[in-house]
């Protein structure tokens, strides 16, 4: 008789929880963990996303050095135009050289070709067979032959209207610089000559291109376009500042 | 229970909080990125851009730079182009309006700065791209503005225009820019071999001179040589002369006043002084060149201040300006008489400037008897001779060295605080149209004194009437002379004279008349010689029948 009431006393003591309290337990880490693996997915897209974009930049950044490098070496002899006729928005064809002489003995001609349907940009070569500096004569065959690609998933910009910027623009000098305030100071004419694929740059036109701007988009690996580095470069052919005339009647490589 | 709930939930709510601020920040992170990112590629482009920039365009972007905006993701990118004159080592700035090595390579240093408004909000550095360009194959010209001060300091917001003609051909080129800080402007790569430098007016300052103009200078330019204009320009100043006797403004009662100073410069070209005035005509156009009036006599005078130079256009020289009464640099007779001070820029400059006195007594008698002092006021003109004829002081369009004033009723000159140095003194009386002129040299500052009678007839007067008695003294004789003669023809007649009685007569008569004569004409000379000497040691020269003096 007296050992019920101390069982009683003893059992009371030993309550568990009730059926709310295990219920609303539960609920609370059901979402907790929800939220700690919703985190989680975020964070992890997060770091995909960054990898990608600086995955991305370093390509475009690649591909883009690429092409300004060359093109900083187009100014093979004074005032020679180095940018040739044929060139396209998707087809930028140069003259270029690397010499430690004074005089440049050999020199290469390049296509830089960018494949809309492939979403590639390769990079042709032409060595030069013949001729004399600066007028030197270039294989008819790239070497290699199938050129070398400096960049994959690249995509055209686009500008402020959703329109397709073109790849490669041409443009040569004006005879005044520009002093509005929504263009640079430049003496480069604000409208680039005419390179379409059905009208590409005229050889009169190859004579004046003093400047090229390079425009693309190159996404990740991921080929997550969302995702992709947008290069924009600009390359001024020329050895000096041009000589101050009014007007200017800079040629380009003076 | 409920605590524990309560608490539980605002954990939850922490976690969800703290979770969403951590993907904000992700997402700010990778936006700033990404503007970082097309602030670098704008920067780039802008920085080929500006490679087709002429050297003149980028040397002007120095002193303006070029602000422009673009768009890109919806992002308003504010893009500065500048530039810089480099030397050859790349670190130094380009010019200096100190620095006149002749051969200087220079290149221009091209800044691209792109800013969003994001960055600028946060107030973080922004996205700056620099390189360099090398001007084109020729040659450069700095201009370098200092003010001539020890040691000379640059001379910003100058002006300066090259011109020149090309050398590939062409119609004549003008290229123009502005001093910065460092007070010079660089003209890269002129292709010309010959170029004109000006410097545009700017009001209030002067050149060394103190013309308001700087004079246009030619340069031969050398290939790869930046060849310096040196140009000395600064604001002008101004003197202003407080006249003084013996250090005081005021003398026993009377204000000292005078009209003209001197302001001498050696550093100034001939002939080296401007001179001041209490009033001043100028020149309606041009270098707006001052006249000096004389005759308005006031305490203080000042040199010249035209429209176009209200505070002067005395160059702020590093010596002394050497102030001094008067018209010329004739007036400096000694230390006594100068006043010395430098010109500050654009600033007056107050000296007192000491003065000698004349002190002239005008009798209404004559020299022998001078009666009282003349209460009648008379003209007086007084001028330096040794100031004549009048040179043209410096930046001045005519000088006048006249000074007039009048008499005072109590005998003396109205304004008797007069310059050191020599001096022409003239007093006029229209009653008798006689002039009376005193000479004097003022060589201390108690000065001089000369006496003036306006009785005393002139050197013609006295002339006219020594003729008068002369004449008549002539007849008295000749009248007594033919009496005598008469007489002694009777006496002859009546006494029968012989004939060499008669002839002896006759030759001891005329040996009396030709020595009579001939004392005559001693006492004559003797008397024009001595009036001549009297004429020459007299302090007073009468003249009459004059209009004026």
């Amino acid at each position: 008789m007296l050992r019920v009431p101390r069982l009683r006393e003893s059992a009371r003591g030993e309550d568990g929880f009730t059926l709310i309290e295990v219920l609303v337990a539960m609920v609370t880490g059901i979402i907790v963990s929800g939220a700690l693996f919703a985190i989680l997915e975020v964070s992890m897209h997060q770091t995909s996303r960054v990898a990608d974009v600086v995955q991305a930049t370093q390509l475009g950044r690649t591909t883009m050095t690429h092409i300004v490098d060359e093109l900083h070496s187009t100014c093979i002899a004074s005032e020679v135009a180095p940018v040739q006729a044929g060139s396209t928005e998707k087809k930028l064809v140069f003259v270029n050289a690397y010499s430690e002489k004074a005089e440049i003995p050999s020199a290469r001609k390049d296509e830089v070709v960018w494949n809309e349907a492939t979403k590639t940009m390769t990079d042709y070569t032409y060595l030069s067979n013949g001729g004399t500096s600066p007028k030197f004569t270039y294989a008819a065959t790239a070497t290699p032959a199938s050129g070398v690609l400096i960049g994959e998933h690249i995509t055209q910009t686009e500008n402020e209207k959703k329109e397709k910027v073109p790849i490669f623009q041409y443009f040569g000098y004006t005879t005044k610089s520009s002093t509005s305030p929504t263009a640079p100071s430049s003496t480069l004419n604000s409208t680039p000559f005419t390179a379409t694929e059905k009208t590409p740059l005229s050889a009169e036109n190859a004579l004046q291109t003093a400047s090229v701007l390079i425009s693309f988009k190159e996404a990740p690996p991921s080929n997550i376009t969302t995702r992709a580095f947008e290069a924009t470069s600009q390359v001024t052919l020329a050895f000096s500042a041009p000589a101050a005339e009014t007007p200017v009647e800079a040629e380009p490589c003076e | 229970m409920l605590m524990e709930v309560v608490i539980s939930a605002l954990l939850v709510g922490l976690i969800v909080v703290a979770t969403l601020t951590g993907f904000d920040v992700v997402n700010r992170v990778t936006a700033d990125q990404r503007r970082h990112n097309e602030a670098s590629l704008l920067a780039a482009q802008s920085q080929e851009q500006l490679r087709s920039d002429p050297a003149t365009t980028l040397d002007a972007l120095e002193s303006n730079p070029h602000v422009f905006t673009r768009t890109v993701g919806g992002t308003v990118f504010t893009i500065t182009q500048t530039s810089k004159p480099v030397n050859s080592s790349g670190t130094a700035t380009g010019c200096n309006a100190t620095e006149t090595k002749s051969k200087t390579s220079t290149n221009i240093l091209i800044t691209s700065t792109v800013t969003w408004p994001t960055l600028t909000a946060a107030k973080r550095p922004a996205v700056v791209q620099s390189s360099l360009i090398t001007p084109p194959t020729g040659s450069a010209l700095e201009v370098d503005v200092t003010n001539g001060a020890a040691p000379p300091t640059p001379v910003s917001g100058i002006t300066a225009y090259a011109k020149y003609i090309p050398a590939e051909g062409g119609g004549q080129t003008t290229v123009e820019g502005t001093t910065g800080s460092e007070g010079c402007v660089v003209f890269s790569a002129l292709p010309t071999t010959l170029a004109t430098v000006e410097i545009a007016e700017k009001p209030g300052y002067v050149t060394t001179s103190g013309a308001l103009k700087y004079p246009t200078k030619e340069w031969t330019i050398a290939p790869n040589i930046t060849v310096h204009d040196p140009v000395t320009y600064a604001p002008g100043g101004r003197i202003t002369a407080e006249f003084t006797y013996k250090g005081a403004t005021v003398w026993e009662g009377h204000e000292v006043k005078s009209d003209t100073f001197v302001a001498y410069n050696s550093t100034l070209p001939a002939p080296s002084y401007q001179v001041g005035s209490t009033t001043f005509e100028y020149e309606a156009g041009g270098e707006e060149r001052y006249t000096a009036l004389t005759s308005k006599f006031g305490a203080v005078a000042s040199t010249a201040a035209g429209v176009r130079y209200p505070a002067g256009d005395l160059f702020p020289f590093p010596g002394a300006w050497a102030v001094y009464a008067g018209d010329c640099t004739k007036n400096k007779t000694g230390a006594e008489a100068v006043a010395e001070g430098k010109v500050e820029a654009a600033t007056t400059t107050v000296l007192k400037v000491p003065m000698s006195y004349v002190a002239l007594n005008v009798y209404a008698g004559t020299q022998a008897s001078p009666g009282a002092l003349e209460s009648t006021s008379y003209p007086v003109k007084i001028t330096n001779p040794e100031c004549e004829p009048p040179v043209v002081p410096n930046n001045a369009l005519a000088a006048s060295t006249a000074h007039l004033q009048v008499t005072s009723t109590t005998g003396h000159l109205e304004y008797p605080f007069q310059p050191f140095g020599k001096a022409a003194l003239c007093v006029y009386s229209k009653t008798t149209k006689r002039t009376y002129r005193v000479s004097y040299t003022n060589t201390t500052a108690a000065g001089s004194s000369a006496k003036v009678y306006i009785g005393e007839p002139s050197v013609t007067e006295k002339e006219e009437t020594r003729k008068t008695e002369e004449a008549t003294a002539k007849a008295t004789r000749e009248t007594e002379e033919k009496t005598a003669r008469t007489n002694w023809e009777n006496e002859e007649k009546a006494k029968k004279i012989t004939n060499t009685q008669r002839k002896e007569k006759e030759a001891t008569q005329t040996t009396a008349r030709k020595t009579a004569e001939a004392a005559e004409v001693t006492l004559r000379n003797e008397r024009v010689s001595k009036e001549a000497e009297e004429v020459s040691k007299k302090e007073v020269t009468v003249a009459s029948g004059q209009a004026s003096c």
